[in-house]
């Protein structure tokens, strides 16, 4: 369960805001970790209101077998679209994906919150409505 | 840290049977009553939690000793079967803790406003790094979200066996002025979501905190974070 007690301020923290998830993968995991990414994490993660923007691999080559990184970048819409997704997030198959990820396909993994600087003063404005 | 370790108590109570609100209202103004009857009470404090209220029980009940030893002997009177006199065969479930505080600021000693609380479980697996990082991180919220007047964040005890046994680990407590501090400002804050929610998210590989959270809100009828303290 989120700790979620409401809407926001729609009118002040409707900036995007984005979510950034890097994985280091093991040797030779690419294809498992996108096939199961594919089927068993996007079609819900989006329907929790994460929209893709980018899935990138770093390095970009298939020619030799190298550790590669996944970096995932989702956009959601605003402080309410944030709380739209963590209200849902809570899911058994949404707590396995990121088990069996951990287990079989990434040596290490992050997720961050990010906006644009110029989100930054009306993101911080919507934490002082009633100040 | 600061003290007053075992001076505080706060509980949750779970009534029996079907309560409406009226009878939530009667049954806290009981409580509260018996809580002040007792010795050594220095103030005892009892509110039905507002219905934005997640996962709690259906009241939370604050009191203060002006002693350790009442307060030990209110423990053990608790413990006990009977603890709650007449009030014991309307209580269905009691988790009752002390809190001992990490960090406190009380920017408007006094206020009688709205408290809301967060009771969580720091998982037992948690590294002692990360749960130090999480104590010394929760406070930031209070600098950030101005509506919080008053707040304290607490670490909370309780008897291993018997009616006080509780799940929490951790208490954050706050006072705002009215509920749209709480549900508006706090809940947009950047440094809630975008920060400290790592803590809490079943998809951050940060997360320490048991999803299973309580999270409850009262109107106050008196001023209960600054109890003690000069108004």
């Amino acid at each position: 369960m989120a700790e979620s007690t409401g809407d926001g301020d729609e009118a002040a923290g409707s900036d995007p805001i984005f979510v950034i998830d890097e994985l280091v993968l093991r040797d030779g995991q690419l294809d498992a970790f996108l096939d199961a990414f594919a089927s068993d994490y996007r079609p819900g993660a989006e329907a929790r209101g994460q929209r893709l923007l980018h899935l990138l691999v770093s390095p970009p080559t298939r020619a030799v077998a190298l550790p590669q990184t996944v970096t995932l970048l989702w956009q959601l819409d605003g402080i309410a679209g944030f709380w739209g997704m963590r209200s849902q997030n809570a899911m058994e198959d949404v707590i396995a994906f990121w088990a069996d990820c951990d287990a079989k396909w990434s040596t290490s993994r992050s997720r961050r919150l990010a906006a644009t600087p110029e989100a930054l003063p009306l993101l911080d404005a919507a934490g002082r409505v009633n100040a | 840290m600061t003290g007053e370790v075992g001076l505080r108590f706060v509980g949750q109570v779970g009534i029996a049977g079907d309560a409406d609100a009226g009878d939530r209202a009667e049954f806290a103004r009981d409580l509260a009553a018996f809580g002040a009857s007792l010795e050594g009470v220095a103030d005892s404090h009892a509110s039905p939690h507002l219905d934005l209220s997640v996962g709690g029980l259906d009241l939370t009940w604050d009191l203060r000793f002006t002693t350790s030893e009442a307060a030990q002997a209110f423990e053990t009177l608790v413990s006990r079967a009977e603890g709650l006199g007449p009030l014991q065969g309307r209580v269905e479930q009691l988790e009752l803790g002390r809190p001992i505080t990490l960090a406190t600021g009380l920017g408007r000693p006094g206020l009688v406003g709205v408290k809301r609380a967060l009771w969580l479980r720091v998982e037992p697996e948690a590294s002692p790094d990360d749960v130090a990082r999480f104590e010394a991180e929760t406070p930031l919220l209070a600098k950030a979200v101005p509506a919080i007047r008053n707040w304290r964040w607490s670490r909370l005890t309780s008897a291993d066996h018997g009616p006080m046994e509780m799940r929490w680990t951790h208490l954050w407590e706050q006072e705002f002025e009215t509920v749209e501090g709480l549900q508006v400002d706090y809940m947009s804050s950047p440094v809630h979501w975008g920060h400290i929610d790592r803590w809490f998210d079943p998809e951050m590989p940060d997360r320490i905190v048991d999803l299973w959270l309580a999270h409850t809100a009262y109107v106050e009828t008196a001023p209960v974070l600054s109890w003690g303290e000069a108004g």
